[in-house]
């Protein structure tokens, strides 16, 4: 009975993904119990409503359908993949939908990617999607990572590669043409790499839809730690810590930090962004002529904020890493 | 740095009832906001009923900072904002609004009036100027008239509520509060 | 300053017997909803309940056999372990795993070799770790697995120095550390690599002066500590910041009376457990970091708890582990 239940429910919320293609945000509707004959999933506007009376219906029961395609046989020795992938897509939909750092769902949809089951594109909608639920879900920035790296392993192999400009700090090897930190790079003048007509290591859109899910979360949960070092690893992997890109970020913040004075996390990112601009100019007379203006510049921000906005600690903090920085120079 | 509701109430004899209300609830889930408002108007509604008139005051809840300000003709403005919005902005906003709302409502009309028969359509639009405080740079010049000492500080709900009195009691009690709302608050509550 | 206020009402002594209550008492409803949600991280959630456990002198009242079963069942061929049966094996719960079995002095019940194998598989060249086979880094799993081959007695498994260099590519000009070189400071994550560079006797490599302030401006006027800076006390960081403190010889250095009154007002007087914060609703991963802050604090009600580990100090001297910390 219940069973059957959290069947139709599931079928419904399929329906309702084939029908609305174009869904932008999911949120529960408090409801403790099942007042009415209609189906408890319902979207208006493109938001994807699910009443919570039905969650302890439908997430043990999409919940056993994954791991049982998950389960071993009676030598003990794992049962592969053994579903199809249609409704394997369907309970760990459902699954994530109400938990986001169920690591075995999102594990499910990576092999189903490699299975060519499911398209990258398509699962990085999804998984913003889940954010704008769960926007501090670590997991599922983890896994929009992997997708992420599929997705630049691609496309780096399918067109040649400009010299992307290798990030100060780590990539730990993890994206297409394993470059080395630092190493590669060095071969190429550094003001090729500042110019503005050199080209961007990457898909332009792409980068733009993943610093927007980025804003969405960091908007939706103050601090959001993920949400920022997220996009850092966006910037350092996707973006390859191209100068125009960082440049582009520097401003492009400057205006959510004044509106969004006690966020720490997203003062932190400029951290990193002047960080990795630093070694762009690595000559005596760049870091005079250019450098030494953005932390003056950021020191004027802070100034400006502080006296605006007194009693903020993290302006504070992030002050200190001028100042810090301003010694190194 | 966030502004959420702006009402304009009245208070007599300690009855309290809502005049205009403006909400910019963009900031939360789309499922939520029907909730979220009748809370705002719940809390306002209460925060003036239990302070008194002639009297500022900030009550602070969760993430939430309550800012209330009643004259002593029984006219009360609550706006309720986030831990970033400066509360001297916010004072100055509540007294130009206030001001605004007794040139073009006539005080003849406060006493039995509501969101219906009032017409008075300003609240949004100083939401949505005020949203961004620097805006409102000539206040933040006129700020220092504001004596902020005289701004009480509640460091919650509870805090301003009658001995005895318990929030939770009167969320359930509220007929204002839809049973979806009371889960919302009851399951908010729980989680976090 | 975002904060809490502690309602006049709040407890003001230890609960013991109530907390331990109240984790018996969270295994027994499992076909509970809320139970079916935290399946994901069961054994880091069982680690949680049977230290705390252990740390109130109650262990006995948990079914061993039943543990060490179930533990075994969540590993897999290739060594590592699951959170539950049937989930995927990942660096974070092999560590919980090897807690639980230590407690119970049940390794022999697992494939230890394999474990080992799984664990300096996920070593990158770099030296950093991922958390399983998919290729996320983070240092919380570099402390994972130096802590999980500590207990096992088997460390020279990885290049240690190359794991030290990435913890330390993480460290920023704060003090502090972050998830990956450039990230954020956050207490949880300075507690995983303050607590790698003891696991492997290199604390010299902290700054203790400077990771020590920042670690004391977490504490806010309420005694409670939050874990970055403008964010809401919890009493999980009341472990992660406290036990940082405590290895780099640093712990004095807070108000431990504002933070006792903090923990004790999360206990709540009718279920048992500790919450986030004072009237939030109780779990046993808060419950485990209140009482093992507690013991750090002092408490003479409970076990002492190893910082580095948090496990009980005599489980650890039965195993012989010793691991050095930096003097106050
Ligand atoms: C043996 C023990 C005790 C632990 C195992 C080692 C691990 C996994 C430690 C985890 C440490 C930890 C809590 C890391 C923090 C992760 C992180 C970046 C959390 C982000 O925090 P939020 O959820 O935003 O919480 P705040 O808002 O309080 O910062």
């Amino acid at each position: 009975m219940a069973e059957e239940l959290a069947h139709r429910i599931l079928s419904d919320l399929s329906t309702a993904f084939q029908r609305h293609p174009n869904i932008d945000e999911v949120g529960f509707i408090c409801c403790p119990t099942c007042q009415h004959n209609r189906s408890p999933v319902v979207v208006e506007n493109n938001k994807l409503g699910i009443e919570t009376w039905c969650l302890e219906l439908i997430f043990p029961y999409a919940h056993d359908k994954v791991l049982r395609a998950r389960s071993r046989d009676d030598s003990g020795r794992k049962i592969k993949v053994s579903r199809s992938a249609r409704s394997l897509l369907e309970a760990t939909r459902a699954v994530l939908l109400v938990q986001a750092d169920c690591l075995t769902a999102w594990n499910i949809r990576k092999e189903l990617v490699e299975a060519e089951d499911l398209k990258c594109i398509q699962d990085l909608k999804f998984a913003a999607l889940v954010l704008t639920k769960h926007p501090k879900s670590s997991e599922t920035f983890a896994h929009r990572r992997w997708l992420l790296k599929q997705v630049v392993q691609k496309t780096s192999s399918t067109s040649p590669q400009p010299h992307p400009v290798a990030p100060a700090s780590h990539t730990n090897g993890l994206v297409a043409g394993d470059q080395a930190s630092g190493g590669a790079t060095a071969a190429q003048p550094l003001s090729a790499q500042r110019g503005t007509k050199a080209e961007l290591p990457c898909d332009e859109k792409l980068l733009e839809a993943e610093l927007a899910v980025c804003q969405r979360s960091a908007e939706r949960y103050p601090s959001n730690y993920y949400a920022w070092t997220h996009r850092a690893w966006v910037v350092e992997n996707v973006a390859r810590c191209h100068y125009k890109i960082l440049m582009r970020e520097l401003s492009d913040t400057r205006h959510w930090i004044s509106r969004h004075i006690s966020d720490h996390s997203g003062l932190q990112y400029r951290q990193f962004l002047i960080t990795q601009l630093g070694t762009h100019f690595r000559s005596a007379d760049a870091l005079q002529d250019e450098f030494l203006p953005l932390l003056t510049a950021e020191f004027e921000l802070l100034t400006d904020l502080i006296t605006a906005f007194p009693g903020h600690e993290a302006l504070w903090y992030h002050r200190r890493y001028v100042f810090q920085q301003w010694e190194t120079v | 740095m966030k502004l959420y509701s702006l009402s304009v109430l009245y208070k007599r004899d300690s009855k309290v009832h809502l005049l205009m209300g403006g909400y910019d609830l963009q900031s939360f889930g789309y499922f939520q906001r029907g909730s979220v408002k009748e809370f705002m108007v719940f809390t306002s509604q209460i925060i003036v009923e239990r302070c008194r008139e002639g009297s500022r005051s900030t009550v602070k809840e969760q993430e939430y900072m309550c800012h209330c300000y009643i004259r002593t003709d029984g006219l009360g403005g609550v706006l309720i904002a986030d831990h970033e919005y400066p509360q001297r902005v916010a004072f100055t906003l509540l007294n130009k609004v206030l001001d605004d709302f007794t040139q073009k409502v006539p005080a003849h009309l406060w006493p039995d009036g509501n969101q219906n028969t009032i017409h008075y359509t300003e609240l949004d639009g100083y939401l949505a100027k005020y949203q961004n405080p620097r805006e409102a740079d000539s206040m933040m010049k006129i700020q220092s008239e504001l004596d902020e000492t005289k701004i009480i500080l509640h460091k919650s709900i509870e805090a301003v509520l009658e001995r005895g009195e318990k929030l939770d009691d009167l969320v359930a009690k509220s007929e204002d509060l839809s049973v979806q709302s009371k889960t919302f608050y009851k399951t908010a509550k729980k989680q976090n | 300053v975002k904060d809490v206020t502690i309602p006049e009402d709040a407890p003001s002594d230890l609960l013991l017997n109530k907390h331990a209550d109240f984790i018996a008492l969270y295994g027994a409803k499992k076909d509970d909803y809320e139970y079916c949600m935290t399946e994901y991280l069961r054994l880091s959630g069982m680690y949680w309940g049977l230290t705390t456990m252990d740390l109130l002198g109650q262990l006995e009242r948990m079914d061993r056999q039943q543990v060490v079963e179930f533990v075994a069942a969540c590993q897999h061929d290739c060594g590592g372990f699951g959170a539950s049966v049937g989930h995927d094996p990942h660096l974070l719960y092999a560590l919980s795993a090897v807690q639980i079995l230590t407690l119970y002095d049940a390794l022999d019940a697992v494939n230890v070799d394999k474990l080992v194998e799984f664990v300096s598989n996920l070593q990158q060249p770099d030296g950093s770790f991922y958390g399983d086979k998919w290729g996320e880094v983070d240092t919380r799993f570099s402390f994972c697995a130096v802590a999980c081959l500590k207990l096992l007695g088997k460390l020279s498994a990885i290049d240690v120095e190359k794991a030290t260099n990435f913890v330390l590519s993480c460290m920023n000009f704060d003090g502090g550390f972050g998830c990956r070189p450039g990230s954020e400071s956050h207490s949880g994550q300075i507690y995983c690599c303050v607590g790698f560079l003891a696991v492997t006797g290199q604390l010299h490599h902290v700054n203790a002066d400077l990771l020590g302030w920042w670690l004391c401006e977490r504490q806010l006027p309420s005694g409670g500590l939050n874990g970055r800076p403008e964010k809401l006390p919890d009493v999980c960081y009341s472990w992660w910041v406290l036990a940082s403190l405590k290895m780099i010889g640093r712990l004095h250095w807070i108000d431990k009376d504002k933070l006792r009154t903090f923990i004790l007002a999360c206990q709540d007087e009718e279920t048992g457990g500790f919450a986030d914060r004072p009237g939030d609703m109780v779990d046993p991963f808060h419950t485990l970091f209140g009482i093992a802050g507690l013991s750090l604090l002092g408490a003479t009600e409970v076990k002492t708890v190893n910082p580095v580990l948090c496990m009980p100090e005599d489980t650890l001297r039965r195993i012989n582990l010793h691991i050095e910390l930096l003097s106050s």
